[in-house]
């Protein structure tokens, strides 16, 4: 059933302006440090300033004579009022232990919470922090996982008895003899995948109020998973998840690195109880640089790849050490999350990749925009390049060949994941058209010998969106997730006004003008005159246990869910009108705010009526319909999901594949390394659009967020193991004076698996960081150094015009 | 961070290796004060070092690890709020005819912010604080003794 | 923003600053706070009272007196020097380094005075006021005093500014006619920190450099005049070789940088070698002084 099935589609697919935006635009949002709270206190913590250490002795007496003070919490009570966080991988790294404050005696990283104070004001709450003497011992410590994996290694959690918090090998097809048959085998020693995140405008703010009275914990705080956080927090707790409420409204941005907000929020939740008042705790930038979440690092070692000698790529295979810093948190399932993509946009039928999630003293990461995806296909998309490049492929050929075609969909990857719908070629073509690409080689022609290079390069990506829980089994069999849903809620007031309310949480995707789009086509009315939630409540049971706003998914499993609870309150309506009206319910049509019965528009009734009747005149009715309609539509998306095939390790991952093609031209500086992009074109694909405007939107941030991270955005540790861009003061996020204009283009592939033909899309799979990487080497050109890291800042530019990595490429054959 | 210097003084090599024991040399140095012993038998001291921005006090606690007339190893390690420096200090006494050549090298740790918002300023500002330390209280030493 | 408990003073007239930056202890200048703000919110330094000069019209003047020496009030905002006639005029140089900088909300707040006294070995304005020869005229408890740009910067974030002293003005004199100059520099990004920076200026008279100024930034104890290059480059006629003496009298010179999440030591020091060559490239083609 499609939503035509009751409306036309006069909103869904239009471009309409945001709902959101007036208040936004009008300083009348509410993020989280906006809410008027009474008799509120302020949590600050006190956070390591060691990579790892022993802590010796925590004093703070000298907060208690200070004026404003309220109290702490130390890890000694967290240690008796909660179990750990509950940890998603198996023996032997379960036995980490990860509490809201530093556990087992010692730190193990660069801001890690050890001592939350708590003031009157936040002013106050620093002060007595500043107070806090924590002596340390500092132990050895290790930032780079490709070290941590060595055997006399400093261990980040003695208990464990090494730093790999997950290993496993993925084998499907047989690349061992692909590679002993293939034409051509390129060999990679190493490849490296850097550390960055999204770094939302907002922070993250908890309020947390316990209510002594019920004992209940009511959160307030861009949540965006609150189910999730809720099972997180109740478990540590030992509390009733139904005693835990969680509000947010607006929030700005998570990107996946918000999931983590169980960590503090469990600490603030406690100084609540413990001192009787509201505690909202308001992060600063360098408390997020430090703990907010970081992006995975990835080593990528051993990497082979086998091609005939007519250009067609049969597999690879690698082995991947995962640096997840120093708690997994939501890992490993990034060792599990890559295979969505296996195969990358490409027909490859042999893939092995041994991967190990590796524990450092850094911070912990958490899924950011692309998820553990981009890592695997900007290997994938690097290697296609680097083959191209060195067996003298035309890289527009050499892709074109290999991409999955478009009579091929559905199409099942090597690990029996099904891309829905697309045209990765038609979209490479697109792009190449946005950059003028033959123009661009003639540009690149004429450069030589003036200084500049110039280069051309192609991204070629997927969002996988709308995940399947169940590959969690693949890291652990005994996790007890699988499928995936959504909830929706739409309810008729009163008056017959319609209220909407769904489960993912917003952070700025302008989910609220795409409900009211969809809505309104299935209630005949205006997005202006749905009526949306802002935000979400836990209580308004719209929510269901994987709610929320993560993975590419609201297009699918949030409008979905909203269509199926719409579809009930239609149903309701027309057995209301029917029942008034003299028709069969079958007869009832939606229009113009009136239900009215088809082919004959003088029987309506407006429903200001239909709400009337049932909210205070159900004497007006049947019995049957007045016992069964209560003006609330509340209903689930299940996305149609089986569960994996553990020894195999095949199944179906995730529901859509949006696609992004981007292709950029740049120029290179020779004598600085210096980087300017002087075209930049990107083309997406994620099926039907709801509302084109915002998809242009999102491509346009996710493509900023990739050529920061590509050339600026680098959580670098120095061997200290202090994070050298603790702040914005040198953690260059680009802004518009570093960006050429983008220039868009689109096309439509419907995905015949969604609910309207809509994919997920957002995350946008970190084109820019494939394409600036594959311009870079165009323009180093053959006589330089390959291009093998994701960041690729100027002086690493300059290194590769003056060779230098020749030794660890190899084309064996 | 590895730094170090070198600077010559009147006063002896025996008279330098007491130095970071003996707190009544240490309170006449500027940037020092409330010089005090603790438990441990360390010195504390509030150091401030001056910057355009304001004084950085930092709570300062001074191990000597090791001396004799010919070189000083002493463990710095100062704290302020949330910012933590640790400093290693290797000071060596070579005497001339007249007088004495201090050399130091110090390994400096930052932690916190600090290490990051102050990675390009941190060598200097730590460099002429530890020299401007060391000569005071070489010096002190002279009018004192 | 959380502040640590401070007092706050906004004096009527430079006379009261004087007063206060003398008599309170630990009390400093605020002036556009570009710096200084972000150091008190991340809880560096533990000032005990900030001056609020940046309101005193005594120190937001620009003036260009008979001989065309240009005097800019301390407190003269990025934004007032990019947008002042006199200033692009007398001292282009100095108008399009404060149109350059970094973006429109910095360019609005932030002073000339602030960069020049936190003197931050990246900051703009220390090396091309040195190679300007600019006059910093400084007011303290013992009147007033002018001090030569050479000897106002004494290293990291360390200016000859005394105890209670307050600068309050910098006189840029006219550059003598035949001279040019140009200023280079490689930065992250658009807007953020230096990586490299390099002033030139040479003194030409009938087509012999009588005299240079070669200052590079983003060095340790910036700005740093390389006075082999500048010696190298004296008595070289001006469309002679300059690239090339220069070029060989930098590998001379004792210039320490330091690495940072950007790039590393040995890159900083290329880089202004690179600055300092194209700087003497656009000053062989002609651009503008």
């Amino acid at each position: 059933m499609t939503m035509q099935d009751t409306a036309t589609s006069t909103w869904t697919g239009k471009t309409v302006p945001r709902k959101e935006d007036d208040r936004l635009l009008k300083a009348q949002g509410e993020f989280g440090d906006d809410t008027p709270i009474a008799h509120l206190g302020h949590v600050v913590f006190v956070r390591s300033p060691y990579a790892h250490a022993r802590i010796l002795d925590i004093d703070v007496s000298a907060a208690e004579s200070l004026p404003g003070y309220l109290g702490c919490l130390l890890p000694d009570e967290v240690d008796v009022l909660t179990d750990g966080f509950m940890e998603l991988q198996p023996a032997p790294a379960d036995a980490e232990v990860d509490k809201c404050l530093a556990a087992g005696g010692k730190v193990r990283f660069v801001g890690e919470p050890v001592v939350a104070v708590a003031g009157t004001s936040r002013q106050a709450a620093r002060d007595v922090a500043a107070t806090v003497v924590v002596d340390y011992e500092p132990l050895p410590h290790v930032v780079d996982a490709r070290r941590a994996v060595e055997p006399e290694a400093p261990q980040v959690h003695d208990e464990i008895g090494s730093n790999v918090a997950w290993d496993g090998v993925y084998d499907w097809g047989d690349i061992d003899a692909a590679l002993k048959s293939a034409d051509h085998v390129i060999e990679v020693d190493e490849l490296h995948f850097h550390r960055f995140s999204s770094t939302p405008l907002e922070c993250s703010v908890v309020t947390v109020s316990y209510d002594a009275g019920i004992d209940t914990f009511n959160l307030i705080g861009g949540c965006a998973m609150p189910q999730i956080t809720t099972l997180m927090m109740a478990a540590a707790m030992r509390h009733p998840a139904e005693k835990i409420r969680i509000v947010s409204k607006d929030f700005g941005g998570s990107f996946g690195v918000k999931i983590g907000m169980y960590v503090p929020a469990t600490a603030v939740a406690l100084l609540s109880r413990k001192l009787g008042r509201p505690m909202r705790w308001t992060e600063t930038r360098t408390e997020h640089h430090w703990m907010g979440g970081h992006g995975n690092e990835r080593w990528f070692h051993n990497v082979k790849m086998a091609v005939t000698s007519e250009g067609r790529v049969l597999g690879l295979s690698y082995d991947a050490l995962d640096d997840v810093g120093a708690y997994t948190r939501y890992e490993p399932l990034g060792a599990v999350i890559w295979t969505q993509v296996a195969n990358a946009c490409y027909q490859l039928q042999h893939l092995k990749v041994h991967y190990r999630s590796i524990y450092t003293n850094k911070g912990p990461v958490h899924p950011n925009r692309g998820y553990s995806r981009l890592q695997h296909m900007w290997l994938v998309e690097r290697m296609m390049d680097i083959a191209a490049h060195r067996l003298g492929f035309d890289p527009v050929q050499f892709r074109l060949q290999n991409y999955v075609q478009p009579e091929q969909y559905p199409y099942e990857t090597v690990n029996g994941c099904v891309y829905d719908s697309g045209n990765l070629p038609l979209s490479l073509e697109k792009a190449l058209d946005l950059i003028e690409y033959d123009d661009a080689r003639r540009l690149q022609r004429e450069s030589a010998g003036t200084g500049k290079r110039i280069g051309i390069g192609i991204g070629s990506t997927l969002d996988s969106g709308t995940n399947n829980f169940g590959q969690a089994r693949l890291i652990n069999q005994f996790l007890p997730f699988s499928g995936n849903t959504e909830g929706g809620l739409v309810r008729m007031g009163v008056d017959g006004s319609v209220y909407t309310v769904t489960g993912g949480v917003a952070f700025g995707q302008g989910h609220e003008t795409t409900v009211a789009q969809v809505v309104a086509d299935m209630l005949g009315l205006t997005p202006d005159e749905i009526i949306t939630h802002r935000g979400s409540d836990s209580a308004l049971s719209a929510q269901t246990g994987f709610s929320g706003s993560y993975a590419s998914q609201f297009a699918v499993t949030g409008i979905g869910a909203i269509l199926n609870a719409t579809r009930k309150l239609v149903r309701e309506i027309q057995l209301v009108a029917a029942s008034i009206l003299g028709a069969t319910p079958e007869e009832i049509v939606l229009e113009g705010g009136h239900a009215l019965v088809l082919g004959d528009p003088e029987r309506a009734l407006p429903f200001a009526a239909v709400a009337g009747i049932v909210h205070f005149s159900p004497a007006d009715l049947p019995a049957e319909v007045a016992d069964e309609v209560g003006l609330v539509g509340r209903a689930v998306y299940r996305a149609p999901f089986e569960i994996p095939d553990l020894e195999r390790k095949r199944g179906n991952l995730t529901l859509t594949y949006a696609s992004q093609i981007h292709a950029c031209v740049l120029e290179i500086d020779e004598e600085t390394g210096e980087v300017k992009i002087l075209r930049y074109g990107m083309v997406d694909d994620c099926g039907t659009p709801i509302n084109p405007m915002i998809i242009q939107g999102q491509v346009h941030g996710a493509t900023v967020h990739g050529i920061s991270a590509a050339l600026f955005e680098h959580f670098a540790y120095d061997d200290d193991g202090q994070l050298l861009a603790a702040n914005f003061y040198d953690y260059h996020a680009a802004t518009a004076l570093d960006l050429p204009s983008l220039r868009y283009d689109s096309v439509v592939s419907p995905s015949p698996f969604t609910p309207i033909g809509a994919k997920g899309m957002g995350e946008g799979g970190g084109a820019p960081l494939h394409a600036i990487a594959a311009a870079i080497q165009d323009a180093v050109g053959g006589d330089g150094g390959v291009v093998l890291e994701s960041f690729n800042p100027p002086e690493r530019i300059l290194g590769l015009l003056n060779g230098g990595t020749e030794s660890t490429v190899r084309v064996l054959r | 961070m590895k730094l170090s210097g070198t600077f010559t003084t009147q006063a002896s090599p025996a008279q330098l290796a007491r130095l970071s024991t003996e707190p009544r040399q240490l309170e006449q140095v500027t940037s020092l004060r409330d010089v005090a012993v603790d438990a441990h038998g360390h010195i504390r001291a509030i150091f401030t070092a001056a910057t355009p921005l304001g004084a950085i006090p930092l709570t300062t606690t001074i191990a000597t690890d090791r001396a004799d007339e010919s070189s000083s190893r002493v463990l710095v390690r100062g704290t302020r709020g949330q910012h933590r420096v640790d400093v290693t200090l290797e000071i060596s006494y070579q005497p001339t005819a007249t007088a004495t050549q201090v050399s130091w090298h110090a390994d400096v740790r930052l932690g916190g912010t600090g290490a990051s918002v102050a990675q390009r300023v941190a060598h200097d500002i730590a460099r002429n604080a530890i020299d401007g330390v060391l000569q005071q209280a070489a010096g002190q030493h002279l009018t004192l003794t | 923003m959380i502040l640590p408990p401070l007092r706050y003073l906004r004096p009527g007239s430079v006379g009261d600053a004087v007063h206060w930056l003398t008599h309170i202890d630990g009390a400093i200048v605020l002036a556009g706070g570009q710096t200084l703000v972000n150091a008190l919110k991340l809880d560096l330094v533990a000032p005990t009272a900030l001056v609020d000069i940046h309101r005193l019209d005594e120190l937001r003047s620009i003036a260009v007196s008979p001989d065309r020496t240009l005097t800019i009030g301390a407190a003269t905002t990025y934004a007032a020097l990019a947008a002042s006639t006199d200033v692009r005029l007398t001292a282009p140089s100095v108008a399009s380094m404060a149109a350059g900088l970094v973006d429109r909300q910095v360019r609005n707040r932030g002073t000339i005075g602030g960069n020049v006294c936190l003197n931050d070995p990246t900051n703009n304005f220390p090396p091309l006021l040195v190679a300007l020869g600019a006059r910093f005229t400084v007011l303290g408890p013992e009147g007033t005093r002018t001090i030569d740009a050479d000897d106002f910067f004494v290293g990291t974030m360390t200016t000859a500014l005394g105890n209670g002293e307050l600068l309050v003005s910098i006189e840029i004199p006219p550059l003598p006619r035949g001279a040019r100059l140009v200023h280079r520099h490689l930065q992250v990004g658009a807007d953020s920190w230096a990586m490299a920076r390099a002033v030139v200026r040479i003194d030409d008279d009938n087509g012999v450099v009588v005299a240079s100024r070669v200052v590079v930034g983003a060095v340790l104890g910036s700005p740093q005049r390389l006075r082999l290059v500048e010696r190298a480059l004296v008595g070289l006629p001006t469309g002679g070789d300059l690239d090339g003496a220069a070029a060989e009298a930098f590998d001379r010179e004792s210039i320490e940088t330091v690495g940072d999440v950007h790039c590393s030591a040995d890159y900083r020091r290329q880089m202004s070698k690179v600055q300092l060559r194209r700087a003497l490239r656009d000053l062989a083609k002609g651009t503008p002084s």
